[in-house]
């Protein structure tokens, strides 16, 4: 009975010649099905762009410039992206972990783990220690990995080529990397660069693939994004702290953790003195 | 009549000791906000770090009062809640953020001493029962960064220091540090400096 006297309610202002906000036309549509009455195909349509505007309003309406402008060229929807299929990593600063599966006990893995295991949460797989190892002797085989520096010093885990590390993962894992886009090398960057590379990064998390962001000499995965106060937060892994939640505020892009605050009783940032460098997506085809 | 005039002389005294304490309370606090001078809190480079020359850091725990030293410091003790409402009133830090470390910093050449005076400082205080050359858990980066943990407790709290520096040295891995004491800093640094950042609260497995 109530939804009917809603419905006459909407249908004499519609002949009235007002016309219904969004909402009220949802609401309308709603009415009508609750009350029994099927919506036609164009009315369900209709609902359904009605919701899409709907959502995309409220999650703009708080949002920055930098926000605004990143969801319209990348088409992203705006609601969380996570995209982690390799949670528990080796940490890279445990030798004891590094020797466990024959790995060198040597510093700066990072590079080289961000990668593989970005690679494998685009190819959709999950990595054991021992599946690392084998991936390190894969790409080390094709020059992937491993290199010697202008003043003599070996660095097996330097990264030489982006792209045969990706291949590495899909050897091991025995699956089709042909829809995985990656740059050879590292991308050159800034702060003041933030906007090209929230919206590089975001565009290969929305497509399903991973990214790679290099701070002061250190490189991590970012495993997702979420819009927060209107401003886009990256979610980090850190292969050197794997169980310390990391993020990244595009705006300015800061590295930062979280700390709880006794006195104010709530999570406060804990910025990092480290400035972005380079970072490389990796982008999903269709 | 007496009587009376001993309630009155009694009501008077009340109301002038009220005054007074209510004066002292008063005073007490302008003196803790007049003891952040300028100079004692810089904010460094427009980040949220900074060169901190108060001589003591006091964070409170349950109703107990943490001093920590602070090195080259000499400016009077300012507590964390105090340190912290004073920059975001000079708006070092957004609220809801906190420091990012304290800043040490030196005149060229004179990074790797000042970072084994600091050292020697911190043994003498917070680090007394810790061994220097076991730090709780060392990160080491490429170019050069490492990060040096200290685990330690203040009347039953725990407390980390963490140390950023930049090393000269070609350090592989942990088996290359045979002493904290004998890593050289990177002098060649354009701006001579090394972080600190004391978490309260925390132990280094959590960082």
């Amino acid at each position: 009975m109530q939804y009917l006297i809603a419905i006459d309610k909407y249908e004499e202002r519609i002949a009235d010649g007002d016309k219904l906000t969004g909402s009220e036309m949802i609401a309308y549509y709603d009415a009508k099905e609750a009350a029994g009455i099927e919506l036609t195909i164009e009315e369900k349509g209709n609902r359904m762009m009605l919701a899409y505007v709907e959502k995309m309003e409220a999650l703009t309406a708080n949002s920055t410039e930098l926000t605004v402008s990143v969801l319209e060229k990348t088409g992203w929807d705006g609601l969380p992206l996570e995209n982690n299929k390799n949670s528990n990593v080796i940490d890279q600063m445990s030798s004891k972990e590094l020797k466990a599966v024959g790995l060198p006990d040597q510093y700066g893995a990072c590079m080289f783990f961000s990668t593989i295991y970005g690679a494998a949460d685009a190819l959709g797989v999950t990595l054991t220690p021992e599946e690392v190892k084998k991936i390190y002797d894969t790409a080390k085989k094709n020059g992937a990995v491993s290199n010697t520096n202008d003043e003599g010093g070996y660095m097996p885990y330097w990264v030489n080529d982006f792209s045969d590390c990706v291949m590495a993962v899909a050897e091991v894992k025995k699956v089709d990397a042909s829809n995985i886009l990656i740059a050879d090398k590292l991308v050159k960057t800034t702060p003041s660069a933030n906007k090209e590379v929230a919206n590089e990064i975001i565009r290969a998390l929305d497509s399903g693939g991973s990214a790679q962001v290099r701070y002061s000499g250190h490189s991590m995965r970012v495993d997702g994004a979420f819009i927060e106060n209107g401003v886009i937060i990256l979610s980090i892994k850190d292969t050197a702290s794997p169980n310390k939640k990391t993020y990244v505020d595009t705006s300015s892009m800061m590295l930062y953790t979280l700390k709880y605050n006794k006195s104010t009783k709530q999570y406060e940032r804990v910025p990092s003195h480290k400035v972005i460098t380079h970072y490389i997506p990796i982008n999903k085809k269709e | 009549m007496r009587f009376k005039a001993f309630r009155n002389f009694c009501l008077i005294c009340m109301v002038v000791i009220i005054n007074c304490n209510d004066k002292t309370a008063g005073s007490e606090t302008k003196k803790i906000q007049s003891n952040i001078q300028e100079v004692a809190i810089l904010q460094y480079k427009n980040t949220p770090s900074f060169i901190m020359k108060m001589k003591n850091l006091i964070y409170e725990h349950e109703g107990r009062r943490l001093k920590i030293p602070i090195f080259q410091g000499n400016m009077g003790d300012v507590s964390y809640d105090e340190f912290r409402q004073y920059s975001l009133n000079k708006k070092y830090l957004k609220p809801n953020e906190a420091e990012s470390c304290f800043i040490i910093k030196t005149d060229k050449g004179k990074l790797t001493k000042t970072f084994r005076e600091f050292l020697v400082f911190y043994k003498g205080n917070i680090l007394k029962n810790i061994d220097i050359n076991k730090p709780s858990k060392i990160h080491i980066f490429d170019e050069g960064n490492i990060t040096i943990y200290y685990d330690f407790e203040v009347s039953g709290v725990s407390f980390v220091l963490q140390l950023d520096i930049v090393t000269n040295d070609k350090i592989k891995n942990l088996d290359s540090i045979k002493s904290v004491f004998d890593i050289n800093l990177d002098e060649t640094l354009e701006d001579p400096i090394f972080r600190y950042r004391f978490w309260d609260d925390y132990k280094s497995d959590e960082l």
